[in-house]
C-alpha cells in the first residue's frame, strides 16, 4: 500500500536556473509537485499519467525515498518514507525506462550485489536466481558482461533485479520509455504478474495505450497538481470526450484555465 | 557495515574492469618511471658518447696558432683546426654551425703583449645554439690560459700562491643522507602527490558522475543502503586507488633508479647507505602520517567535484584546473632554502612537500611536523564531511 497525503515537493533554483526561467519568473523556488494525495492499493495497478515535466518522476522518487517531501507525507506499507526510509527501501522494487546497469559486471554478479544489499541469504538468492533465470531463459548469458548484452537481455536483467528480493511495492517510472515493442511487452507482462501476486504497483507513463491496458486506478497530474484521481472505471464512465487522449488534453487544458 | 563492504567490493571489482581506470591507477605509475628514466639515461649516455666521439672543427683566423694552445689541442679530445680564415668575418661566418663548429681569432701582437705583461683579447666566434662546441673551445682556452699564467708567474719569479692569497677549504658537515635526502625527499612527495591524485581521479569520476550518467545511481539509491554507506563504500575504493597508484609509482621509481644505475656508473656507497637509512620503520610511519590524510583529502575533494557534475566529461572539466592547483605547491620542495616552519606547516600540500623532504633528509623539526599532521587530518575530516554532504544532497546525487 502507498499512501500519499498532501505531498508537495519544491526545489531551490540556482542563479543559472533562475536566469533560464526568464524574466517573468521572480521566485527562488519552484514546485515540482503541489498538494498531491493518492492511495495505491495491493493487488491493483495505479497509473500516474502526465505530460513530460508534470511531476510524475518527482512523486515516484519521493515514494522511493530518493527525495524528501517539502510538505505532506508518504507512507509505504505503513512506514514513513522519511523516518523509516531504510525499511521502505527493503519493501520496494524500483525500475525506470532509463535505468542503467553496471555494464562491467555479469548478470549474476549484479544480482548478487543487490541481493547482498537487501541482506538476502545465499541459498535463497540461488533459489530465486534459478527461478528467474529459468523463467526468462537467462542461463546462456548469465556470466557474460552486461555491456556486451542486447537491449532485450539487459531489460531481463533489470526486471529480475527489480523483483529478486520479492518486494511488496513496485514503482515503475516510465518503464517502457525508449524500449522496442517486444522489450516493452516484457515489462507490461511483469507489471501484470505483480498485480496477480497481490503486490502494490504504481507506474508513471505518458503513453495512453499503457494506461488503457493496465490501470485499475488512475491519477492525472498536470504541472505538479492532480487533475483527476480515482478508479479507471470511474474515469472512463465520466469521460466527456471520445477517447482517453482527448480526455487527458481536455482535463489539462481546463486545469490551465483555473 | 556489511553494506559498506558490499559496495566497496563491488565498486572495486567494477573499477578494476575499467581499462581507463586501470591504466591511470596501475599501468601509468608502474610504466611511466621506468620508461622516462630509461629513455632519459640512454639518451644522456648516447649524447655523451656522441660528444666524445665528435671531432671539433675549429676555424682559426690567420695562419698561425699560439704553441700553448696547439699543445692543449693535441692533448684533449678530437679536434681539427682549419687555418687561414680571412679577417673579414662576413666571408666565413655562415659556415659556423655548418662545416665549422666555432672559430678563434688570436691577435697578431699577442707575443709582444705577453712579453710586456699586457693583456690580449682572443675572440671566439660561435652560435649560441651550438653550446656543446663553444664550451669545448672555452675549455681548451682555459687549459691554454693556465699555461700562459704559469709562464708569466715564472717570468716574474712569483709563486702561484702569491696571486691567490686565500685558499678556501670547504668542510661539508652534512651527512650523505641529508644531501641525498634533500633531492630524493623533494621527489618522493612530488611523485606521490601526482599519482595519488591521478589514482583517485578516475575512480572518483567513474563512481560519481559516471554512475549518474549511466543511470545506475537511482537503482543504488532505492536499495536498502543508506547514503552514508554508499558514500563510504565508494570513498574506500577511490582512496585505495590513490594510495595504490602512489605506492606503485614510488616503488617503480626506486626500481628504475636501481635498474638504470649501471648507466650512471656504479651507485656510490653513501647513496645506498642513505637509501637504507631512509627506509626505516620510523621514517615510513612519519611519511604515512602525512600521506594518509592527504589521500583522504584528495579522494573526498574529487568525489565532491565528481558528484556535483552530471556527466563524465563535465567532471573531467571541473577536475582538470584543480589538478594544476594541487601540483604547483608540490614543486616548492625543490626550491632550496625553504624550510618547514610553524607558519607554513598549516598550508596543505605545501606542508607535505616540505615535511616529507625533511623526513627523508633526517632534518625534520618536530613542532612544525605535528602542526602539519594535525592540520592535514583536520582537512581530511573536513573534506570528507563536505563530500558526504554533497552525497546526501538531492540536487547533486540524482541525475537531473
Amino acid at each position: 500500500m502507498i499512501e500519499i497525503e498532501q505531498l508537495s515537493k519544491s526545489f531551490e533554483l540556482s542563479r543559472r536556473q533562475r536566469k533560464e526561467m526568464g524574466s517573468d519568473f521572480s521566485g527562488k523556488i519552484v514546485y515540482a509537485v503541489r498538494d498531491v494525495s493518492l492511495t495505491a492499493k495491493p493487488g491493483r495497478i495505479f497509473s500516474l499519467l502526465g505530460a513530460n515535466g508534470a511531476g510524475k518522476t518527482t512523486t515516484l522518487r519521493v515514494v522511493a525515498t530518493m527525495l524528501r517531501p517539502s510538505a505532506g507525507s508518504v507512507r509505504v506499507c505503513g512506514f514513513d518514507t522519511v523516518r523509516d526510509a531504510a525499511i521502505v527501501r527493503r519493501k520496494l522494487g524500483f525500475l525506470t525506462g532509463s535505468t542503467g546497469l553496471y555494464t562491467r559486471l555479469t548478470p549474476v554478479e549484479l544480482l548478487r550485489y543487490f541481493a547482498d544489499l537487501h541482506g538476502m541469504p545465499r541459498d535463497l538468492f540461488e533459489q530465486r536466481k534459478k527461478h528467474y533465470f529459468d523463467l526468462f531463459d537467462m542461463h546462456p548469458f548469465a556470466d557474460r558482461q552486461i555491456g556486451k548484452l542486447s537491449t532485450g537481455m539487459k531489460q531481463k536483467v533489470s526486471i529480475v533485479r527489480t523483483v529478486l528480493h520479492d518486494p511488496e511495492v513496485l514503482v515503475f517510472d516510465e518503464p517502457t520509455s525508449g524500449l522496442d515493442v517486444i522489450t516493452a511487452r516484457n515489462i507490461i507482462e511483469l507489471i501484470r504478474d505483480c498485480r496477480a501476486q497481490g503486490k502494490t504497483v504504481i507506474f508513471s507513463t505518458h503513453i495512453m495505450s499503457e494506461v488503457e491496458m493496465l490501470s485499475d486506478d488512475l491519477a492525472i497530474i498536470h504541472r505538479g497538481s492532480l487533475v483527476f484521481s480515482g478508479t479507471y472505471e470511474h474515469f472512463k464512465s465520466n469521460m466527456q470526450t471520445s477517447n482517453l487522449s482527448d480526455e487527458f488534453v481536455r482535463l489539462a487544458t481546463s486545469a490551465e484555465k483555473v | 557495515m556489511s553494506n559498506i563492504r558490499t559496495i566497496f567490493l563491488k565498486e572495486f571489482k567494477d573499477v578494476l574492469r575499467d581499462r581507463r581506470t586501470v591504466y591511470a591507477m596501475v599501468l601509468a605509475p608502474v610504466l611511466i618511471y621506468p620508461l622516462i628514466i630509461t629513455v632519459f639515461t640512454q639518451v644522456m649516455r648516447l649524447q655523451n658518447e656522441k660528444a666524445q666521439e665528435k671531432v671539433l672543427k675549429l676555424g682559426i683566423v690567420g695562419q698561425t696558432l699560439p704553441p700553448e694552445f696547439a699543445a692543449v689541442l693535441d692533448q684533449f679530445g678530437k679536434n681539427e683546426t682549419i687555418l687561414g680564415l680571412s679577417e673579414d668575418t662576413a666571408q666565413w661566418m655562415s659556415l659556423i654551425g655548418d662545416s665549422l663548429d666555432a672559430a678563434l681569432a688570436f691577435p697578431a701582437d699577442m707575443d709582444t703583449k705577453f712579453n710586456s705583461l699586457e693583456q690580449s683579447t682572443v675572440t671566439l666566434y660561435y652560435r649560441a645554439t651550438e653550446e656543446e662546441a663553444s664550451s669545448r673551445v672555452e675549455g681548451l682556452l682555459a687549459g691554454a690560459q693556465q699555461i700562459w699564467v704559469g709562464q708569466r708567474l715564472a717570468a716574474l719569479q712569483l709563486d702561484p700562491a702569491a696571486i691567490e692569497p686565500v685558499l678556501i677549504k670547504r668542510v661539508d658537515l652534512s651527512s650523505s643522507r641529508e644531501k641525498i635526502g634533500q633531492t630524493l625527499g623533494a621527489m618522493v612527495p612530488y611523485f606521490f602527490m601526482i599519482f595519488c591524485f591521478l589514482g583517485c581521479m578516475y575512480p572518483a569520476i567513474d563512481l560519481g558522475a559516471g554512475e549518474k550518467e549511466r543511470g545506475t545511481m537511482e537503482t543504488l539509491l532505492s536499495s536498502p543502503a543508506s547514503r552514508l554507506e554508499i558514500f563510504l563504500g565508494k570513498f574506500g575504493v577511490v582512496a585505495l586507488g590513490g594510495l595504490t597508484s602512489a605506492m606503485l609509482a614510488i616503488g617503480s621509481l626506486a626500481l628504475s633508479i636501481q635498474f638504470n644505475s649501471q648507466s650512471f656508473g656504479e651507485l656510490p656507497p653513501e647513496f645506498t647507505e642513505s637509501m637504507s637509512s631512509m627506509v626505516q620503520p620510523g621514517t615510513l610511519v612519519m611519511l604515512f602520517l602525512l600521506l594518509l590524510p592527504l589521500t583522504v583529502f584528495f579522494a573526498s575533494t574529487l568525489m565532491t567535484l565528481s558528484i556535483s557534475a552530471q556527466s563524465f566529461k563535465e567532471a573531467q572539466s571541473l577536475i582538470s584546473p584543480v589538478m594544476i592547483l594541487v601540483m604547483l605547491p608540490t614543486l616548492v620542495a625543490f626550491v632550496p632554502g625553504i624550510e618547514l616552519t610553524t607558519t607554513n606547516a598549516w598550508i596543505p600540500i605545501f606542508n607535505v612537500s616540505l615535511a616529507a623532504r625533511d623526513i627523508l633528509a633526517g632534518t625534520l623539526a618536530t613542532g612544525p611536523f605535528i602542526i602539519a599532521v594535525v592540520s592535514l587530518f583536520a582537512l581530511a575530516f573536513l573534506g570528507m564531511m563536505v563530500s558526504l554532504r554533497y552525497y546526501k544532497s538531492e540536487r547533486n546525487v540524482l541525475p537531473s
